[in-house]
């Protein structure tokens, strides 16, 4: 399987690639958000969107790599990737009045969901984030996967495409289950 | 290489060969690069007194060890910059952080500093594990940068400090909410530029706590450990993964690349070799520092640089005081 990651310039994409060898992924490959086109992105089997600074809307890539293979590649963004695929699809953001940066949450999953499988249905999650999914702006095809502590959308999923945001960082050593999440991608 | 004097510059495209190359050939050597990586050096062992350079790397030094002590009193005075420009800058980064734009910042700032002390005499007087005499500068750093032994890379995150005479030290600064935070980003980022250039990253200590002694007082540091496996061919290309690992986390924050961009605004001017790095390669494996605790020569006099984690957590006053408070010298 031939793995795309588009990278943000974030400091946590590494540790991604990291959980995937852990996992025995080898085949893939990191490239920046801006030295990447479209038409290189057809060679993969799947693509993760990394975390990053900023909001969504500041890389517009991001929506033209969604718009692009959402109906034809699994899609999993994570934090800003995941904040891009709800934006994608008409959801709004708002800015926390308490940022998390650092910290670890617990969360409820929905284990019927991809992603959840062989996870317990309250997990420990490292958070680094200013922004969240607004739930009253998600779209009917968009559902709700897993929520925070403070009711907080921490993961969504498309009813039809194998696309998936997760706002927590399955990378961090903070979330103990992120090697079984990305298996589940990785499966999906 | 030709390396005949301080002066004589190279491009890091240059640096990066020479060290390729010094560190496949198992030759020792002395390298130092500056924050914005303009202005890298690197030297063999043996080239270093000639540059009046001296080093002191965990015990592996060029330094002469019977210094004679100074008797008459030691004058060190400091100057702290104005609550004003702290303040803007401090709420310049807050701004970033509530956007999104970074998690961790390190804001540092100079302060003037006089002292009758040469920086010869800081250099053998300071009481600190990693120790550089350079003609314009001198390091007493107690941070680790990168530890390369065998075939294995060590990095040792510090970010926590307190004063160890508090009552229940050890416990409030483990239990510290705050601290945990920017504890857990600054393992996650290192974990990050560990994972760029070795595999099997692993946190091998997790807040671990060890005793500083300093003129002052005694403190309690909480560090932790990471540890990766770099390819076996490292030494020959030693230069090509150290500038993968720059600039430090622990002196810049996360995301790297955006929060340069903001500590570059909100600090105005370059930090030189201040946050920078040296280290040593004794031919088999590798020890350097982060250029933390440092002292320069300017046209104005002497100047302190110092500076301290910024999370959205952080509070104006206490941040301030700790630039304050690191303004100090470890002597012997």
């Amino acid at each position: 399987m031939k793995l795309l990651i588009i990278d943000n310039y974030d400091s946590f994409t590494y540790n991604i690639l990291e959980l995937l060898r852990s996992i025995n992924c080898r085949n893939v490959s990191i490239v920046k958000n801006d030295q990447i086109q479209l038409s290189q992105i057809a060679a993969f089997d799947k693509i993760i969107l990394s975390p990053g600074p900023g909001l969504p809307s500041d890389y517009p890539i991001l929506d033209a790599v969604i718009q692009n293979y959402k109906s034809s590649k699994p899609i999993l963004g994570v934090c800003l990737g995941h904040q891009a695929i709800a934006m994608h699809f008409g959801s709004t953001l708002t800015n926390l009045p308490d940022v998390c940066h650092g910290q670890s949450h617990d969360i409820q999953v929905d284990t019927n969901a991809v992603l959840y499988q062989n996870i317990p249905s309250t997990i420990r999650v490292g958070l680094y984030h200013s922004w969240a999914v607004d739930a009253s702006s998600l779209p009917s095809e968009l559902h709700i996967t897993s929520v925070s502590d403070s009711s907080i959308v921490m993961s969504i999923s498309h009813s039809r495409y194998d696309l998936h945001g997760i706002q927590f960082h399955p990378e961090s050593f903070l979330t103990p289950h992120g090697a079984t999440i990305m298996k589940n991608f990785l499966n999906s | 290489m030709n390396v005949s004097k301080i002066g004589d510059m190279m491009t890091l495209s240059e640096w990066r060969q020479n060290v390729n190359t010094l560190g496949n050939n198992g030759t020792p050597f002395l390298f130092i690069v500056d924050f914005e990586m303009k202005k890298p050096l690197v030297c063999t062992l043996e080239d270093a007194d000639t540059l009046g350079l001296l080093y002191h790397v965990n015990g592996n030094t060029n330094a002469a060890t019977n210094l004679t002590q100074k008797t008459s009193p030691i004058k060190f005075e400091s100057f702290p910059m104005s609550e004003l420009r702290f303040k803007k800058a401090f709420d310049d980064v807050q701004l970033q952080l509530q956007k999104g734009n970074t998690y961790l910042l390190n804001l540092t700032f100079p302060t003037p500093i006089e002292t009758t002390l040469s920086l010869e005499e800081i250099f053998y007087r300071s009481k600190a594990p990693y120790r550089l005499l350079h003609p314009d500068f001198v390091v007493f750093s107690p941070e680790c940068f990168v530890k390369i032994h065998n075939d294995a890379i060590f990095s040792y995150p510090m970010k926590g400090t307190i004063d160890a005479s508090i009552p229940n030290a050890e416990t409030i600064i483990l239990q510290d909410k705050k601290e945990l935070w920017e504890h857990n980003t600054i393992v996650d980022l290192l974990r990050n530029d560990l994972s760029i250039v070795s595999e099997n990253v692993v946190v091998t200590k997790f807040r671990t706590i060890s005793k500083i002694t300093t003129h002052k007082n005694e403190l309690l540091q909480v560090s932790s450990e990471i540890m990766g496996h770099l390819p076996q061919d490292w030494r020959r290309q030693l230069g090509d993964i150290l500038l993968k690992l720059l600039p430090a986390g622990s002196i810049s924050g996360a995301p790297k690349s955006k929060t340069v961009d903001i500590i570059r605004k909100a600090e105005g001017e370059d930090r030189g070799y201040y946050t920078g790095v040296f280290g040593v390669f004794d031919g088999h494996n590798l020890d350097s520092a982060v250029m933390i605790r440092y002292i320069e020569k300017t046209v104005e006099g002497y100047q302190f640089r110092s500076g301290g984690g910024i999370t959205a957590n952080s509070d104006f006053q206490s941040e301030r005081q700790e630039l304050i408070d690191k303004v100090y010298v470890p002597f012997v």
